[in-house]
Protein backbone atom coordinates (compact mmCIF):
# COMPACT_ATOMS: atom_id res chain seq x y z
CA UNK A 1 0.00 0.00 0.00
CA UNK A 2 1.07 3.56 -0.55
CA UNK A 3 -1.30 6.00 1.09
CA UNK A 4 0.06 9.38 2.04
CA UNK A 5 -1.53 12.03 4.12
CA UNK A 6 -0.08 15.53 4.40
CA UNK A 7 -1.52 17.53 7.25
CA UNK A 8 -0.83 21.25 7.52
CA UNK A 9 2.74 20.71 6.49
CA UNK A 10 5.13 23.64 6.60
CA UNK A 11 8.73 24.11 5.70
CA UNK A 12 10.72 27.03 6.95
CA UNK A 13 14.39 26.94 5.98
CA UNK A 14 17.16 28.49 7.92
CA UNK A 15 17.13 32.25 7.51
CA UNK A 16 13.34 32.25 7.80
CA UNK A 17 12.67 31.18 4.22
CA UNK A 18 9.10 29.93 4.14
CA UNK A 19 9.22 27.39 1.32
CA UNK A 20 5.96 25.48 1.92
CA UNK A 21 2.87 26.73 3.77
CA UNK A 22 -0.08 24.75 5.08
CA UNK A 23 0.20 21.83 2.66
CA UNK A 24 -2.78 19.47 2.92
CA UNK A 25 -3.26 16.48 0.65
CA UNK A 26 -4.57 12.93 0.79
CA UNK A 27 -2.89 10.63 -1.74
CA UNK A 28 -4.70 7.39 -2.53
CA UNK A 29 -3.01 4.07 -3.05
CA UNK A 30 -1.77 3.62 -6.68
CA UNK A 31 -2.31 7.27 -7.49
CA UNK A 32 0.01 9.19 -9.82
CA UNK A 33 0.23 12.67 -8.33
CA UNK A 34 2.06 15.46 -10.12
CA UNK A 35 3.28 18.53 -8.24
CA UNK A 36 3.59 21.38 -10.68
CA UNK A 37 4.33 25.09 -10.39
CA UNK A 38 6.89 27.73 -11.30
CA UNK A 39 10.50 27.63 -10.18
CA UNK A 40 10.93 28.11 -6.44
CA UNK A 41 7.31 27.34 -5.54
CA UNK A 42 8.27 24.54 -3.14
CA UNK A 43 7.85 21.35 -5.19
CA UNK A 44 11.24 19.82 -4.47
CA UNK A 45 11.03 20.87 -0.85
CA UNK A 46 7.74 19.03 -0.48
CA UNK A 47 9.16 15.93 -2.14
CA UNK A 48 12.28 16.04 0.00
CA UNK A 49 10.15 16.18 3.12
CA UNK A 50 8.41 13.01 1.98
CA UNK A 51 11.78 11.40 1.32
CA UNK A 52 13.04 12.41 4.74
CA UNK A 53 15.91 14.40 3.29
CA UNK A 54 14.48 17.59 4.74
CA UNK A 55 12.95 18.08 8.20
CA UNK A 56 9.28 18.90 8.41
CA UNK A 57 9.04 22.21 10.26
CA UNK A 58 5.41 21.78 11.25
CA UNK A 59 2.48 19.48 10.56
CA UNK A 60 2.31 15.73 9.99
CA UNK A 61 3.23 13.35 7.26
CA UNK A 62 1.53 9.99 7.52
CA UNK A 63 2.47 7.11 5.22
CA UNK A 64 0.30 4.01 5.43
CA UNK A 65 -1.04 4.99 8.80
CA UNK A 66 2.33 5.75 10.36
CA UNK A 67 3.50 9.24 11.21
CA UNK A 68 6.93 9.41 9.61
CA UNK A 69 8.10 12.92 10.54
CA UNK A 70 10.94 11.42 12.56
CA UNK A 71 11.49 8.21 10.59
CA UNK A 72 14.83 8.17 8.74
CA UNK A 73 14.64 8.00 4.93
CA UNK A 74 15.74 4.41 4.64
CA UNK A 75 12.90 3.22 6.86
CA UNK A 76 10.16 5.03 4.93
CA UNK A 77 9.89 2.45 2.17
CA UNK A 78 10.19 4.93 -0.64
CA UNK A 79 12.33 5.00 -3.78
CA UNK A 80 13.66 8.14 -5.39
CA UNK A 81 14.46 9.05 -8.98
CA UNK A 82 16.33 12.30 -9.46
CA UNK A 83 16.84 14.78 -12.22
CA UNK A 84 20.11 13.34 -13.41
CA UNK A 85 19.60 9.85 -14.70
CA UNK A 86 23.12 8.97 -13.78
CA UNK A 87 24.32 5.42 -13.37
CA UNK A 88 27.48 3.97 -11.88
CA UNK A 89 29.71 3.95 -14.97
CA UNK A 90 31.85 1.02 -13.86
CA UNK A 91 28.95 -1.30 -13.03
CA UNK A 92 26.87 -3.41 -15.37
CA UNK A 93 23.17 -2.71 -15.79
CA UNK A 94 22.49 -5.62 -13.46
CA UNK A 95 24.76 -4.27 -10.75
CA UNK A 96 23.42 -0.75 -11.11
CA UNK A 97 19.97 -2.06 -10.34
CA UNK A 98 21.14 -4.50 -7.67
CA UNK A 99 23.34 -2.11 -5.73
CA UNK A 100 20.67 -0.66 -3.43
CA UNK A 101 19.49 -4.16 -2.55
CA UNK A 102 23.03 -5.36 -1.87
CA UNK A 103 23.46 -2.45 0.52
CA UNK A 104 20.34 -3.64 2.29
CA UNK A 105 21.89 -7.11 2.52
CA UNK A 106 19.08 -8.86 0.64
CA UNK A 107 19.80 -12.51 -0.20
CA UNK A 108 21.44 -13.13 -3.58
CA UNK A 109 18.57 -15.09 -5.14
CA UNK A 110 16.06 -12.44 -4.11
CA UNK A 111 18.22 -9.74 -5.69
CA UNK A 112 18.46 -11.69 -8.90
CA UNK A 113 14.73 -12.32 -8.99
CA UNK A 114 13.88 -8.66 -8.43
CA UNK A 115 16.36 -7.36 -10.99
CA UNK A 116 15.12 -9.89 -13.56
CA UNK A 117 11.53 -8.84 -12.91
CA UNK A 118 12.36 -5.15 -13.30
CA UNK A 119 14.36 -5.87 -16.45
CA UNK A 120 11.37 -7.74 -17.83
CA UNK A 121 9.02 -4.84 -17.10
CA UNK A 122 11.37 -2.34 -18.73
CA UNK A 123 12.52 -4.51 -21.63
CA UNK A 124 16.11 -4.54 -20.45
CA UNK A 125 16.61 -8.32 -20.31
CA UNK A 126 19.22 -8.39 -23.06
CA UNK A 127 21.20 -5.48 -21.69
CA UNK A 128 21.90 -6.65 -18.16
CA UNK A 129 25.59 -7.25 -18.75
CA UNK A 130 26.25 -3.98 -20.54
CA UNK A 131 27.96 -1.00 -19.04
CA UNK A 132 26.07 2.32 -19.09
CA UNK A 133 28.26 3.85 -21.77
CA UNK A 134 27.07 1.17 -24.19
CA UNK A 135 23.44 2.23 -23.74
CA UNK A 136 21.31 4.84 -25.50
CA UNK A 137 19.90 7.76 -23.52
CA UNK A 138 16.50 6.14 -23.33
CA UNK A 139 17.93 2.83 -22.18
CA UNK A 140 19.91 4.56 -19.47
CA UNK A 141 16.82 6.33 -18.28
CA UNK A 142 15.04 3.00 -18.10
CA UNK A 143 17.83 1.53 -16.02
CA UNK A 144 17.49 4.51 -13.68
CA UNK A 145 13.80 3.65 -13.32
CA UNK A 146 14.76 0.01 -12.81
CA UNK A 147 16.92 1.02 -9.87
CA UNK A 148 13.76 2.34 -8.22
CA UNK A 149 11.52 -0.56 -9.26
CA UNK A 150 13.71 -3.28 -7.74
CA UNK A 151 13.34 -1.67 -4.35
CA UNK A 152 9.72 -2.76 -4.21
CA UNK A 153 8.90 0.49 -2.43
CA UNK A 154 5.41 1.65 -1.51
CA UNK A 155 5.99 5.11 -2.94
CA UNK A 156 8.04 6.46 -5.84
CA UNK A 157 9.32 9.99 -5.64
CA UNK A 158 10.49 11.58 -8.87
CA UNK A 159 11.96 15.05 -9.08
CA UNK A 160 11.95 16.28 -12.70
CA UNK A 161 13.38 12.97 -13.91
CA UNK A 162 13.07 13.99 -17.55
CA UNK A 163 14.30 17.55 -17.46
CA UNK A 164 17.79 16.73 -18.72
CA UNK A 165 16.54 14.89 -21.79
CA UNK A 166 16.09 16.30 -25.26
CA UNK A 167 12.52 16.99 -26.36
CA UNK A 168 12.05 13.77 -28.33
CA UNK A 169 13.36 11.49 -25.62
CA UNK A 170 11.32 13.36 -23.05
CA UNK A 171 8.08 12.61 -24.85
CA UNK A 172 9.12 8.98 -25.25
CA UNK A 173 10.05 8.60 -21.58
CA UNK A 174 6.87 10.32 -20.46
CA UNK A 175 4.93 7.55 -22.17
CA UNK A 176 7.31 4.97 -20.73
CA UNK A 177 6.74 6.15 -17.17
CA UNK A 178 2.96 6.15 -17.63
CA UNK A 179 3.13 2.62 -19.03
CA UNK A 180 5.30 1.56 -16.13
CA UNK A 181 2.84 3.00 -13.65
CA UNK A 182 0.00 1.14 -15.32
CA UNK A 183 1.92 -2.09 -14.90
CA UNK A 184 3.16 -1.84 -11.35
CA UNK A 185 0.78 0.77 -9.93
CA UNK A 186 3.12 2.05 -7.27
CA UNK A 187 1.90 5.30 -5.72
CA UNK A 188 3.97 8.02 -7.33
CA UNK A 189 4.65 11.65 -6.54
CA UNK A 190 6.16 13.30 -9.55
CA UNK A 191 7.55 16.83 -9.62
CA UNK A 192 7.77 18.96 -12.74
CA UNK A 193 7.51 22.59 -13.74
CA UNK A 194 6.18 21.53 -17.15
CA UNK A 195 2.40 21.79 -17.19
CA UNK A 196 2.12 19.65 -20.31
CA UNK A 197 3.93 16.85 -18.51
CA UNK A 198 1.57 17.32 -15.59
CA UNK A 199 -1.55 17.26 -17.78
CA UNK A 200 -0.50 14.15 -19.68
CA UNK A 201 0.79 12.07 -16.78
CA UNK A 202 -1.22 12.83 -13.67
CA UNK A 203 -4.22 11.19 -12.09
CA UNK A 204 -4.38 14.34 -10.04
CA UNK A 205 -2.39 17.53 -10.31
CA UNK A 206 -1.32 19.63 -7.37
CA UNK A 207 -0.63 23.16 -8.57
CA UNK A 208 1.61 25.18 -6.29
CA UNK A 209 2.65 28.81 -6.23
CA UNK A 210 4.81 30.55 -3.69
CA UNK A 211 4.64 27.63 -1.25
CA UNK A 212 0.86 27.38 -1.31
CA UNK A 213 -1.33 24.78 -2.99
CA UNK A 214 -3.51 26.61 -5.51
CA UNK A 215 -5.62 23.68 -6.58
CA UNK A 216 -5.78 19.90 -6.52
CA UNK A 217 -7.72 18.08 -9.19
CA UNK A 218 -7.75 15.86 -12.24
CA UNK A 219 -6.20 17.37 -15.38
CA UNK A 220 -9.60 18.12 -16.89
CA UNK A 221 -10.88 19.59 -13.64
CA UNK A 222 -8.04 22.07 -13.24
CA UNK A 223 -8.35 22.92 -16.91
CA UNK A 224 -12.10 23.50 -16.97
CA UNK A 225 -12.61 24.73 -13.44
CA UNK A 226 -9.50 26.67 -12.41
CA UNK A 227 -9.76 27.96 -8.84
CA UNK A 228 -8.18 31.30 -9.58
CA UNK A 229 -6.32 33.49 -12.06
CA UNK A 230 -3.03 31.78 -11.31
CA UNK A 231 -4.29 28.30 -12.19
CA UNK A 232 -6.21 29.61 -15.19
CA UNK A 233 -3.06 31.23 -16.53
CA UNK A 234 -0.65 28.44 -15.60
CA UNK A 235 -2.50 25.47 -17.08
CA UNK A 236 -2.94 25.48 -20.85
CA UNK A 237 -0.85 26.77 -23.77
CA UNK A 238 -1.31 29.34 -25.06
CA UNK A 239 -2.52 30.60 -21.71
CA UNK A 240 -6.07 31.62 -20.94
CA UNK A 241 -6.84 35.22 -21.99
CA UNK A 242 -7.76 37.61 -19.22
CA UNK A 243 -9.69 40.72 -20.17
CA UNK A 244 -10.35 43.50 -17.67
CA UNK A 245 -13.74 45.14 -17.67
CA UNK A 246 -16.99 45.36 -15.72
CA UNK A 247 -20.53 44.06 -15.76
CA UNK A 248 -23.47 46.33 -16.50
CA UNK A 249 -26.95 45.74 -15.11
CA UNK A 250 -28.40 44.26 -18.29
CA UNK A 251 -26.41 41.05 -18.63
CA UNK A 252 -23.29 42.27 -20.43
CA UNK A 253 -19.57 42.16 -19.89
CA UNK A 254 -18.26 45.60 -20.87
CA UNK A 255 -14.71 46.45 -21.88
CA UNK A 256 -13.90 49.70 -23.68
CA UNK A 257 -16.62 50.21 -26.28
CA UNK A 258 -17.47 46.52 -26.50
CA UNK A 259 -20.47 44.95 -24.81
CA UNK A 260 -20.74 41.17 -24.81
CA UNK A 261 -23.88 39.33 -23.89
CA UNK A 262 -23.48 36.77 -21.09
CA UNK A 263 -25.61 33.57 -21.27
CA UNK A 264 -28.56 33.76 -18.91
CA UNK A 265 -27.57 31.09 -16.40
CA UNK A 266 -24.12 32.61 -16.00
CA UNK A 267 -25.52 36.10 -15.70
CA UNK A 268 -28.07 35.08 -13.07
CA UNK A 269 -25.31 33.52 -11.05
CA UNK A 270 -23.06 36.59 -11.31
CA UNK A 271 -25.98 38.83 -10.35
CA UNK A 272 -26.88 36.66 -7.42
CA UNK A 273 -23.32 36.92 -6.15
CA UNK A 274 -23.42 40.70 -6.33
CA UNK A 275 -21.23 41.41 -9.35
CA UNK A 276 -23.76 43.62 -11.15
CA UNK A 277 -22.09 46.93 -12.11
CA UNK A 278 -18.81 45.68 -10.61
CA UNK A 279 -15.35 45.36 -12.04
CA UNK A 280 -14.53 41.84 -13.11
CA UNK A 281 -11.96 39.83 -15.06
CA UNK A 282 -13.24 37.84 -17.99
CA UNK A 283 -11.24 34.70 -18.82
CA UNK A 284 -11.46 32.82 -22.09
CA UNK A 285 -9.22 30.10 -23.50
CA UNK A 286 -7.71 30.66 -26.97
CA UNK A 287 -9.59 27.67 -28.35
CA UNK A 288 -12.89 29.15 -27.15
CA UNK A 289 -12.51 32.13 -29.46
CA UNK A 290 -13.85 31.22 -32.89
CA UNK A 291 -13.90 32.45 -36.44
CA UNK A 292 -16.47 30.08 -37.93
CA UNK A 293 -19.63 31.64 -39.30
CA UNK A 294 -21.77 29.06 -37.58
CA UNK A 295 -20.54 30.15 -34.16
CA UNK A 296 -20.95 33.80 -35.09
CA UNK A 297 -24.54 33.14 -36.04
CA UNK A 298 -25.15 31.29 -32.80
CA UNK A 299 -23.73 34.07 -30.60
CA UNK A 300 -24.29 37.25 -32.61
CA UNK A 301 -23.93 39.31 -29.41
CA UNK A 302 -20.42 38.06 -28.79
CA UNK A 303 -18.90 38.87 -32.19
CA UNK A 304 -16.21 41.52 -31.99
CA UNK A 305 -13.43 43.09 -34.02
CA UNK A 306 -9.76 42.27 -33.46
CA UNK A 307 -6.70 43.88 -34.96
CA UNK A 308 -4.15 41.23 -35.85
CA UNK A 309 -0.57 41.46 -34.50
CA UNK A 310 0.63 38.02 -35.51
CA UNK A 311 -0.92 34.96 -37.11
CA UNK A 312 1.11 31.80 -36.60
CA UNK A 313 0.18 28.83 -38.71
CA UNK A 314 0.92 25.68 -36.69
CA UNK A 315 -0.04 22.70 -38.79
CA UNK A 316 -3.75 22.23 -38.39
CA UNK A 317 -4.24 25.38 -36.33
CA UNK A 318 -3.53 29.06 -36.42
CA UNK A 319 -2.71 31.10 -33.33
CA UNK A 320 -3.83 34.66 -33.81
CA UNK A 321 -2.42 37.29 -31.50
CA UNK A 322 -4.59 40.37 -31.73
CA UNK A 323 -5.56 43.62 -30.06
CA UNK A 324 -8.98 43.83 -28.53
CA UNK A 325 -9.99 47.00 -26.71
CA UNK A 326 -6.36 47.78 -25.95
CA UNK A 327 -5.67 44.32 -24.55
CA UNK A 328 -3.74 41.48 -26.16
CA UNK A 329 -5.73 38.36 -26.86
CA UNK A 330 -4.71 35.05 -28.39
CA UNK A 331 -7.20 32.98 -30.37
CA UNK A 332 -6.63 29.49 -31.68
CA UNK A 333 -8.62 28.78 -34.80
CA UNK A 334 -8.50 26.24 -37.59
CA UNK A 335 -5.59 26.62 -39.98
CA UNK A 336 -5.98 29.60 -42.28
CA UNK A 337 -3.59 31.58 -44.41
CA UNK A 338 -5.70 34.57 -45.32
CA UNK A 339 -4.81 36.74 -42.33
CA UNK A 340 -2.18 39.46 -42.48
CA UNK A 341 -0.71 41.75 -39.85
CA UNK A 342 -2.90 44.77 -39.09
CA UNK A 343 -5.99 43.16 -40.63
CA UNK A 344 -9.15 43.67 -38.71
CA UNK A 345 -11.01 40.41 -38.30
CA UNK A 346 -14.23 39.29 -36.70
CA UNK A 347 -14.00 36.70 -33.96
CA UNK A 348 -16.56 35.40 -31.54
CA UNK A 349 -16.27 34.39 -27.90
CA UNK A 350 -17.95 31.14 -26.95
CA UNK A 351 -19.55 32.71 -23.90
CA UNK A 352 -20.67 29.34 -22.58
CA UNK A 353 -16.99 28.66 -21.98
CA UNK A 354 -16.35 32.01 -20.33
CA UNK A 355 -14.85 32.30 -16.85
CA UNK A 356 -15.18 35.25 -14.51
CA UNK A 357 -12.73 36.15 -11.79
CA UNK A 358 -13.00 38.48 -8.84
CA UNK A 359 -10.66 41.41 -9.46
CA UNK A 360 -9.63 41.66 -5.83
CA UNK A 361 -9.35 38.06 -4.60
CA UNK A 362 -8.38 36.71 -8.08
CA UNK A 363 -10.65 33.73 -7.29
CA UNK A 364 -12.86 32.38 -10.05
CA UNK A 365 -16.54 33.04 -9.44
CA UNK A 366 -18.03 29.59 -9.09
CA UNK A 367 -21.25 28.46 -10.70
CA UNK A 368 -24.03 26.75 -8.84
CA UNK A 369 -24.18 23.53 -10.81
CA UNK A 370 -20.42 23.19 -10.94
CA UNK A 371 -20.01 20.43 -8.37
CA UNK A 372 -22.71 18.45 -10.12
CA UNK A 373 -20.87 18.82 -13.44
CA UNK A 374 -17.60 17.73 -11.90
CA UNK A 375 -19.24 14.71 -10.32
CA UNK A 376 -20.94 13.73 -13.56
CA UNK A 377 -17.61 13.85 -15.29
CA UNK A 378 -15.95 11.74 -12.63
CA UNK A 379 -18.64 9.07 -12.94
CA UNK A 380 -18.57 9.11 -16.72
CA UNK B 1 48.75 19.57 -12.93
CA UNK B 2 45.33 21.16 -12.66
CA UNK B 3 42.84 19.30 -10.53
CA UNK B 4 39.50 19.47 -8.77
CA UNK B 5 38.67 18.12 -5.38
CA UNK B 6 35.52 16.45 -4.19
CA UNK B 7 34.75 16.27 -0.48
CA UNK B 8 32.01 14.06 0.86
CA UNK B 9 30.54 13.74 4.32
CA UNK B 10 28.04 11.09 5.33
CA UNK B 11 26.03 10.27 8.44
CA UNK B 12 27.54 6.82 8.83
CA UNK B 13 30.86 5.33 7.83
CA UNK B 14 31.55 5.71 4.15
CA UNK B 15 34.70 3.57 3.87
CA UNK B 16 32.78 0.61 2.43
CA UNK B 17 32.15 2.76 -0.61
CA UNK B 18 35.80 3.09 -1.56
CA UNK B 19 35.24 0.92 -4.62
CA UNK B 20 32.32 3.07 -5.72
CA UNK B 21 34.38 6.23 -5.51
CA UNK B 22 37.26 4.67 -7.37
CA UNK B 23 34.90 3.32 -9.99
CA UNK B 24 33.18 6.66 -10.45
CA UNK B 25 36.43 8.66 -10.52
CA UNK B 26 38.79 6.22 -12.24
CA UNK B 27 41.49 8.87 -12.58
CA UNK B 28 41.00 10.21 -9.08
CA UNK B 29 42.81 9.55 -5.83
CA UNK B 30 40.49 8.62 -2.97
CA UNK B 31 41.39 9.26 0.68
CA UNK B 32 39.48 8.97 3.93
CA UNK B 33 40.71 11.59 6.38
CA UNK B 34 37.97 10.48 8.79
CA UNK B 35 35.47 7.63 9.02
CA UNK B 36 32.69 9.82 7.61
CA UNK B 37 34.76 11.97 5.31
CA UNK B 38 36.00 11.27 1.80
CA UNK B 39 38.55 13.40 -0.03
CA UNK B 40 38.96 12.85 -3.75
CA UNK B 41 41.53 14.53 -5.96
CA UNK B 42 40.42 14.45 -9.56
CA UNK B 43 42.66 15.65 -12.41
CA UNK B 44 40.96 18.03 -14.82
CA UNK B 45 40.02 16.13 -17.97
CA UNK B 46 37.94 16.61 -21.06
CA UNK B 47 34.68 15.07 -19.91
CA UNK B 48 35.07 14.53 -16.18
CA UNK B 49 32.53 12.51 -14.20
CA UNK B 50 29.94 14.82 -12.63
CA UNK B 51 30.06 14.67 -8.81
CA UNK B 52 26.42 15.72 -8.62
CA UNK B 53 25.48 12.53 -10.45
CA UNK B 54 27.25 10.48 -7.80
CA UNK B 55 25.54 12.53 -5.13
CA UNK B 56 22.12 11.58 -6.52
CA UNK B 57 23.09 7.95 -7.04
CA UNK B 58 24.31 7.53 -3.49
CA UNK B 59 21.40 9.48 -2.08
CA UNK B 60 18.93 7.07 -3.66
CA UNK B 61 20.96 3.99 -2.70
CA UNK B 62 22.15 4.81 0.81
CA UNK B 63 19.13 6.94 1.63
CA UNK B 64 20.78 9.15 4.14
CA UNK B 65 21.79 12.74 3.97
CA UNK B 66 25.12 13.49 2.36
CA UNK B 67 27.16 16.63 1.89
CA UNK B 68 29.06 16.90 -1.38
CA UNK B 69 31.51 19.61 -2.35
CA UNK B 70 32.96 20.05 -5.83
CA UNK B 71 35.85 22.51 -5.56
CA UNK B 72 38.64 23.74 -7.80
CA UNK B 73 42.11 22.61 -6.77
CA UNK B 74 43.12 26.15 -5.89
CA UNK B 75 40.84 25.94 -2.84
CA UNK B 76 43.38 23.50 -1.36
CA UNK B 77 46.29 25.91 -1.71
CA UNK B 78 44.23 28.83 -0.58
CA UNK B 79 42.57 27.43 2.53
CA UNK B 80 44.30 24.16 3.35
CA UNK B 81 42.74 20.71 3.62
CA UNK B 82 41.89 20.95 7.32
CA UNK B 83 39.89 24.11 6.87
CA UNK B 84 37.90 22.54 4.02
CA UNK B 85 37.24 19.34 5.96
CA UNK B 86 36.09 21.31 9.00
CA UNK B 87 33.94 23.52 6.81
CA UNK B 88 32.36 20.45 5.26
CA UNK B 89 31.06 19.47 8.68
CA UNK B 90 29.61 22.94 9.35
CA UNK B 91 27.20 23.25 6.48
CA UNK B 92 23.80 21.76 5.77
CA UNK B 93 23.65 18.56 3.73
CA UNK B 94 23.32 18.88 -0.04
CA UNK B 95 25.49 19.27 -3.12
CA UNK B 96 27.57 22.44 -3.30
CA UNK B 97 29.65 24.02 -5.99
CA UNK B 98 32.56 26.14 -4.83
CA UNK B 99 30.89 29.55 -4.54
CA UNK B 100 27.81 28.16 -2.80
CA UNK B 101 30.09 26.41 -0.32
CA UNK B 102 31.98 29.61 0.51
CA UNK B 103 28.69 31.46 0.99
CA UNK B 104 27.48 28.73 3.33
CA UNK B 105 30.72 29.06 5.32
CA UNK B 106 30.28 32.82 5.56
CA UNK B 107 26.91 32.11 7.13
CA UNK B 108 28.50 29.54 9.48
CA UNK B 109 30.11 32.20 11.63
CA UNK B 110 32.69 34.85 12.23
CA UNK B 111 35.74 32.64 12.57
CA UNK B 112 35.10 31.20 9.12
CA UNK B 113 34.58 34.66 7.70
CA UNK B 114 37.87 35.80 9.18
CA UNK B 115 39.81 32.93 7.68
CA UNK B 116 38.18 33.36 4.30
CA UNK B 117 38.86 37.08 4.32
CA UNK B 118 42.49 36.52 5.25
CA UNK B 119 43.12 33.74 2.74
CA UNK B 120 41.37 35.35 -0.20
CA UNK B 121 42.76 38.78 0.70
CA UNK B 122 46.34 37.58 0.75
CA UNK B 123 46.01 35.88 -2.63
CA UNK B 124 44.94 39.12 -4.32
CA UNK B 125 46.13 42.67 -4.69
CA UNK B 126 43.94 45.28 -3.08
CA UNK B 127 43.12 46.67 -6.55
CA UNK B 128 41.42 43.40 -7.40
CA UNK B 129 39.24 43.49 -4.32
CA UNK B 130 38.44 47.12 -4.91
CA UNK B 131 37.41 46.32 -8.49
CA UNK B 132 35.26 43.40 -7.43
CA UNK B 133 33.41 45.65 -5.01
CA UNK B 134 32.90 48.23 -7.74
CA UNK B 135 31.41 45.55 -9.94
CA UNK B 136 29.01 44.60 -7.16
CA UNK B 137 28.17 48.25 -6.63
CA UNK B 138 27.26 48.55 -10.32
CA UNK B 139 25.00 45.52 -10.38
CA UNK B 140 27.52 43.35 -12.22
CA UNK B 141 27.55 45.74 -15.15
CA UNK B 142 31.14 45.65 -16.39
CA UNK B 143 30.95 48.77 -18.56
CA UNK B 144 29.57 50.90 -15.76
CA UNK B 145 32.03 49.53 -13.22
CA UNK B 146 34.98 50.11 -15.59
CA UNK B 147 33.86 53.68 -16.20
CA UNK B 148 33.58 54.40 -12.50
CA UNK B 149 37.05 52.92 -11.94
CA UNK B 150 38.56 54.92 -14.83
CA UNK B 151 39.88 51.75 -16.43
CA UNK B 152 39.23 50.15 -19.80
CA UNK B 153 36.65 47.37 -19.97
CA UNK B 154 39.38 44.97 -21.05
CA UNK B 155 41.44 45.82 -18.01
CA UNK B 156 38.52 45.04 -15.75
CA UNK B 157 37.80 41.83 -17.63
CA UNK B 158 41.42 40.86 -17.27
CA UNK B 159 41.32 41.44 -13.51
CA UNK B 160 38.12 39.45 -13.16
CA UNK B 161 39.88 36.54 -14.86
CA UNK B 162 42.87 37.00 -12.64
CA UNK B 163 40.66 36.80 -9.54
CA UNK B 164 39.31 33.56 -10.90
CA UNK B 165 42.78 32.16 -11.51
CA UNK B 166 44.07 33.05 -8.08
CA UNK B 167 41.03 32.18 -5.98
CA UNK B 168 38.84 30.00 -8.20
CA UNK B 169 35.96 32.41 -7.56
CA UNK B 170 33.96 33.53 -10.58
CA UNK B 171 32.70 37.04 -9.88
CA UNK B 172 30.85 37.20 -13.17
CA UNK B 173 28.20 35.22 -11.35
CA UNK B 174 26.06 36.48 -8.55
CA UNK B 175 27.23 34.00 -5.89
CA UNK B 176 30.89 34.71 -6.57
CA UNK B 177 30.47 38.45 -6.39
CA UNK B 178 28.36 38.08 -3.26
CA UNK B 179 31.34 36.49 -1.51
CA UNK B 180 33.42 39.62 -2.08
CA UNK B 181 30.59 41.85 -1.07
CA UNK B 182 30.01 39.98 2.20
CA UNK B 183 33.69 39.66 3.12
CA UNK B 184 35.16 42.96 2.03
CA UNK B 185 32.59 45.75 1.98
N1 LIG C 1 18.39 24.56 1.62
C1 LIG C 1 17.68 25.68 1.48
N2 LIG C 1 17.86 26.74 2.31
C2 LIG C 1 17.13 27.86 2.18
N3 LIG C 1 16.17 28.04 1.25
C3 LIG C 1 15.94 27.04 0.39
C4 LIG C 1 16.69 25.81 0.45
N4 LIG C 1 16.23 25.00 -0.54
C5 LIG C 1 15.27 25.69 -1.18
N5 LIG C 1 15.09 26.91 -0.63
C6 LIG C 1 14.10 27.93 -1.03
O1 LIG C 1 12.81 27.39 -0.85
C7 LIG C 1 11.95 27.76 -1.92
C8 LIG C 1 11.40 26.51 -2.60
O2 LIG C 1 12.46 25.83 -3.24
P1 LIG C 1 12.25 24.45 -4.02
O3 LIG C 1 13.59 23.93 -4.38
O4 LIG C 1 11.36 23.56 -3.23
O5 LIG C 1 11.48 24.95 -5.33
P2 LIG C 1 11.02 24.12 -6.63
O6 LIG C 1 9.56 24.33 -6.74
O7 LIG C 1 11.52 22.73 -6.58
O8 LIG C 1 11.73 24.94 -7.79
P3 LIG C 1 12.46 24.43 -9.15
O9 LIG C 1 11.37 24.26 -10.17
O10 LIG C 1 13.34 25.58 -9.50
O11 LIG C 1 13.20 23.18 -8.85
C9 LIG C 1 12.78 28.64 -2.83
O12 LIG C 1 12.52 29.96 -2.49
C10 LIG C 1 14.20 28.26 -2.50
O13 LIG C 1 15.08 29.33 -2.72
MG1 LIG D 1 12.94 21.61 -7.74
Amino acid sequence: MGILSFKNMQKIYEGNVQAVTDFNLEVQDKEFIVLVGPSGCGKSTTLRMVAGLEDITEGDLVIDGRRVNNVPPKDRNIAMVFQSYALYPHMSVFDNMAFGLKLRKRPKDEIKRRVDEAAQILGLQDLLNRKPKALSGGQRQRVALGRAIVRDAEVFLMDEPLSNLDAKLRVQMRAEIIKLHEKIKTTTIYVTHDQIEAMTMADRIVIMNDGYIQQVGSPSEVYDFPNNLFVGGFIGTPAMNFINGHLDDEGHFVTGKTKIKIPKAKWDNLKEQGYENKEIIFGIRPEDIHDENLVKETYPDAVTNFKVDVAELLGSETNITAQFEGQTVIARVDARTDIAINDTIELVFDMNKSHFFDTETTQRIREKDEDKKKLQRKNA
Amino acid sequence: MDHNIILIRSESSIRPFKEIFEGFFPEGRVDFPGPRTTFIVQPVSESPPNPEDLYHLLLSDIEENLTFLSLPGVAQTLFGDDFLINGLAQIKHGHYEYEAFLLALIKAGKSYQDTLRRSIGSALESTHIHNALALAHHNMNISLAAKALYVHRNTLNYRIESIREKTGINIRQFDGLMIFHLLFS
